[in-house]
């Protein structure tokens, strides 16, 4: 047992008085209890004055490994902010594409097993569209006067009963799977998507995640989080821009933190399968064919040329044909047989 | 199909719900970035054309078993990247388009033959197109989290700077020992450099005095090894002749980087007069150091006086105070040198002559040595990052304070090793040899806390090490030696702010040992009485 010139001493702590270490043992009032001549220093006498030593914690302090993967060791001036590397851990999102209304309505109550449906209007609807009454997608097979003629539940959404609710549709874009990008795993952490790709009427939800905290350090900056195919479900004239929603997007630290996040909005087209030269391939001749026929050097064909279903044949159909060209390198798009 | 479709669907719910979970937890008790220091990500799909309308591309599935034009429902490779209502083009000699009716956890329900093509047989493997294109979810702008805290003191850049570690030798070790056991090895994760502490060379020169006469010396021999330098300088010719009297011979610079007593030892001392003879050494005299915090005045050159009479070699001062991490020197000084009277072949066939050559060992302790730090390990883990077997368990119940605690065996044991007991570590301080035998500890080591823990627990138990790569010539070291590495501390303003395992500074990335880290320094305590 010690006595010492104060308090403060704490059990654990390795005490060096000359060049005897001692661990403290316990601790009393003015006192310590060690064990003398530890770790194979050698027990001496000690003077009353001897300044005592130990390795203890001290307030705001870090031990660091410098230059860690390999940044560069520089000088750092006081004040210097510091940041946490605590990166991307994880991410969950919905991804949707939403159809608009198409203006009819079911004019009644049906239940779940009626596929003659009254509706107000079936100008506004074709045959082939799959068109969205709730939660419940329908497949048009035949539009009698004043009814749509439907396969129930499709998609596997479920039929159900309705009232006079509106119709929307049809389903031009419609999310498909979605697979992990590159950007969780870029800095080596184990990326798993545990919950897979869960679909819902009109979209998709996705999520990876890393283990929580630990090394190495999450990513920063830009990158993938995620792939996402979609099919096309139906053509409109004037192939105008569907919404690709992103809502909500969860994006967490690999601490567990909350990333805030904002979402910017899309738009994504369906256009016609630019085959002209009825090959079955997008390829660059499809677009100066498209080009030829709008300088009058080809027989103008709007089921082939109109790529973007306005009624005319332009530089800018050409311009769609090089852009499914170049999107499906390096195995170009095949388009269904000529109809 | 529909049935199946949604049992897929259910099927994966449980795994989201973990996530959602996960989410949930995260927002309710983690913090979200504060929008003072952090700017928000931004997430957006990015696609890079529209969609062509029935657009085939390759699916990556297959047909996993050959199908009749007739058959409606097929084996495939996968069913993920599918849907209900997409369309699939077989990649063979019929190119027969179908539509997806259903989809199992290996089957295709289709319609055969849509859009203008024909149903046709179809063998395994065939490969099918699909109506798909892609979207990329793009985060943006995800930045590290700056704290708020700020650096205190400076750092440099110097990758060369090494910090007292807080560790010390736990034992000697010989020039051969590579596993070199400390007091605490979480102190020195994460190191790639320890210089254990003592007295490092810095430099030897020639001093005035064998060329006092006009001689001119040149100084071939110097072996530097580890702990010592072996030195020795010559002259050529006959004429002038070589000093005689007392001088010094050479300087030898070292650097006290360890506090206490430093040995400096003479040996092999060889001094020859012009003629290549050597003159009989009388004596040969040791120097000591004390190394003391500070920077006391070093001392002036001494005159080459080393006490006493007849022809001495000697290190002078015999012993001086120096500061510790200060160079100092350890003068060479001969002592009463006379001319050497011998024959020689030709005339006048006997004459004296004075000092030609001379040449010495120093040898000094303790040595400073730097290592090269291969691995670090707990002492109750092996060396595969596992808790360390030996079959030892507790041989009976035991509460949060006992410290004398029953083994089944403590014959392997050693005092100065970490065991671990359930999550709380302790340090051995003493053992009572047996089968069944006792340990004594100090509980909650590490800042573990301490807990009761039952009959038959595990000990794991062993000596904090760390293995290294020795330098060629490699010193021997005491115990209770401290020793430096090449981690840095840092002072921060508060490191209260600071919670990744790494963290950024400027453009430079720093791993997190530990926090808040402890440091060997003065306590500001005294001893209030004398310890025997």
């Amino acid at each position: 047992m010690l006595s010492v010139s104060g308090s403060g001493l704490q059990k654990g702590w390795i005490l060096q008085v000359d060049s005897e270490l001692m661990p403290v043992a316990s601790t009393g009032s003015g006192t310590v209890t060690v064990v003398r001549g530890f770790f194979g220093s050698q027990a001496s006498s000690h003077s009353a004055g001897t300044a005592i030593k130990a390795v203890f914690p001290e307030t705001n302090t870090v031990r660091t490994s410098r230059g860690f993967q390999g940044t560069p060791v520089q000088s750092h001036a006081v004040g210097a902010p510091i940041t946490d590397l605590d990166g991307l851990g994880a991410y969950q999102f919905t991804l949707g594409v939403t159809a608009a209304q198409t203006g009819a309505h079911l004019t009644g109550q049906v239940d779940s097993t009626t596929t003659t449906i009254p509706v107000d209007n079936t100008a506004v609807l074709q045959v082939g569209w799959t068109v969205i009454v709730e939660s419940e997608k329908m497949r048009i097979t035949g539009l009698p006067t004043g009814a749509m003629e439907v396969q129930r539940g499709s998609d596997g959404t479920g039929a159900a009963a309705h009232g006079a609710v509106p119709i929307r549709g049809p389903v031009v874009v419609d999310p498909v799977s979605a697979k992990d990008g590159s950007l969780l795993g870029s800095t080596g952490r184990s990326v798993s998507c545990p919950g897979g790709v869960v679909r819902g009427v009109e979209n998709l939800q996705f999520g990876c995640s890393t283990p929580q905290g630990g090394l190495p350090v999450g990513p920063g900056g830009d990158g993938v989080l995620a792939q996402v195919t979609l099919s096309s479900r139906a053509l409109l004239p004037y192939a105008p821009a569907q919404a690709v929603t992103l809502s909500p997007v969860t994006l967490l630290r690999a601490s567990g933190n909350v990333i805030p996040n904002q979402v910017t909005p899309v738009g994504i087209s369906v256009i016609k399968c630019p085959d002209v030269n009825a090959n079955r391939l997008v390829t660059p001749g499809d677009a100066t064919l498209i080009l030829q026929a709008y300088f009058g050097l080809y027989p103008i064909n709007l089921n082939t040329q109109d790529v973007n279903v306005n009624g005319l044949v332009t530089p800018a159909d050409a311009t769609f044909a090089k852009q499914v060209y170049f999107l499906s390198q390096p195995q170009p798009v095949r388009c269904p047989p000529p109809s | 199909m529909t049935g199946e479709m949604r049992g897929e669907s259910m099927r994966n719910r449980p795994a989201l719900l973990l996530i959602l979970s996960l989410v949930l937890a995260s927002a309710l008790f983690f913090r979200t970035d504060s929008p003072a220091f952090a700017q928000p990500a931004t997430v957006y799909a990015q696609s890079g054309a529209p969609i062509p309308f029935h657009g085939l591309r390759p699916s990556g599935v297959t047909l996993t078993a050959g199908m009749t034009a007739f058959q409606t429902s097929v084996a495939i490779s996968d069913p993920a990247p599918l849907k209900v209502g997409q369309i699939v083009e077989t990649l063979d000699s019929s190119d027969e388009i179908m539509e997806i009716t259903g989809l199992g956890a290996s089957t295709m329900q289709v319609k055969r033959g849509v859009l203008g093509t024909i149903a046709a047989s179809h063998i395994s493997g065939t490969i099918l197109y699909s109506d798909f294109t892609t979207v990329e979810v793009m985060a943006s702008g995800v930045g590290y989290l700056p704290t708020g805290a700020t650096l205190s003191t400076a750092l440099d850049g110097d990758t060369g700077t090494l910090e007292n570690s807080g560790a010390f030798l736990a034992q000697s070790i010989g020039t051969g020992e590579t596993t070199i056991n400390i007091t605490d090895a979480s102190l020195v994760a994460d190191a790639t450099v320890v210089r254990i502490d003592g007295t490092a060379y810095v430099s030897t020169t020639n001093d005035t005095f064998l060329g006092s006469t006009g001689r001119s010396p040149t100084c071939p021999f110097y072996i530097q090894a580890g702990d010592s330098i072996s030195f020795g300088c010559a002259t050529l010719g006959a004429n002038p002749d070589g000093p005689t009297g007392s001088g010094i011979l050479a300087k030898v610079r070292l650097r006290a980087d360890h506090l206490g007593a430093v040995s400096l030892h003479l040996q092999d001392v060889v001094l020859t007069d012009v003629t290549g003879v050597a003159e009989p050494v009388g004596e040969v005299l040791d120097g000591s150091a004390t190394v003391v915090s500070g920077s006391p005045s070093p001392p002036s050159p001494p005159s080459p006086n080393c006490g006493g009479t007849g022809l001495k070699v000697c290190v002078l001062p015999s012993l001086q105070n120096v500061g510790l991490g200060n160079e100092f020197t350890a003068y060479i000084a001969v002592q009463n040198i006379t001319p050497l009277c011998h024959s020689v072949p030709y005339p006048p066939y006997s004459a004296c002559f004075g000092l030609g050559s001379y040449q010495f060992t120093l040898k000094w302790s303790p040595a400073t040595e730097q290592l090269s730090v291969q691995s670090v390990h707990r002492g109750y883990l092996g060396d595969d990052g596992q808790p360390w077997s030996r079959n030892i368990y507790l041989a009976a119940d035991v509460n949060d304070t006992l410290t004398v605690l029953p083994v089944n065996d403590s014959t392997t044991l050693q005092a100065g090793w970490t065991a671990l007991v359930d999550s709380e570590e302790m340090l051995i301080v003493g053992v009572s040899p047996g089968a069944p035998g006792t340990i004594t500890v100090v509980r909650g080591y590490h800042g573990t806390s301490p807990a009761s823990h039952l009959h038959d627990r595990n000990v794991y138990a062993g000596p904090e090490r760390m293995t290294v790569t020795r330098a060629s010539l490699p010193a021997p070291h005491s115990a209770g030696a401290d020793f430096r590495d090449n981690l840095r501390l840092l002072r921060v303003s508060n490191q209260s702010l600071l919670s990744a395992p790494a963290l950024q500074i400027d453009s430079e990335w720093f791993k997190v040992v530990e926090k808040p880290a402890r440091t060997f320094r003065d306590t500001g305590l005294t001893l209030s009485s004398n310890v025997n």
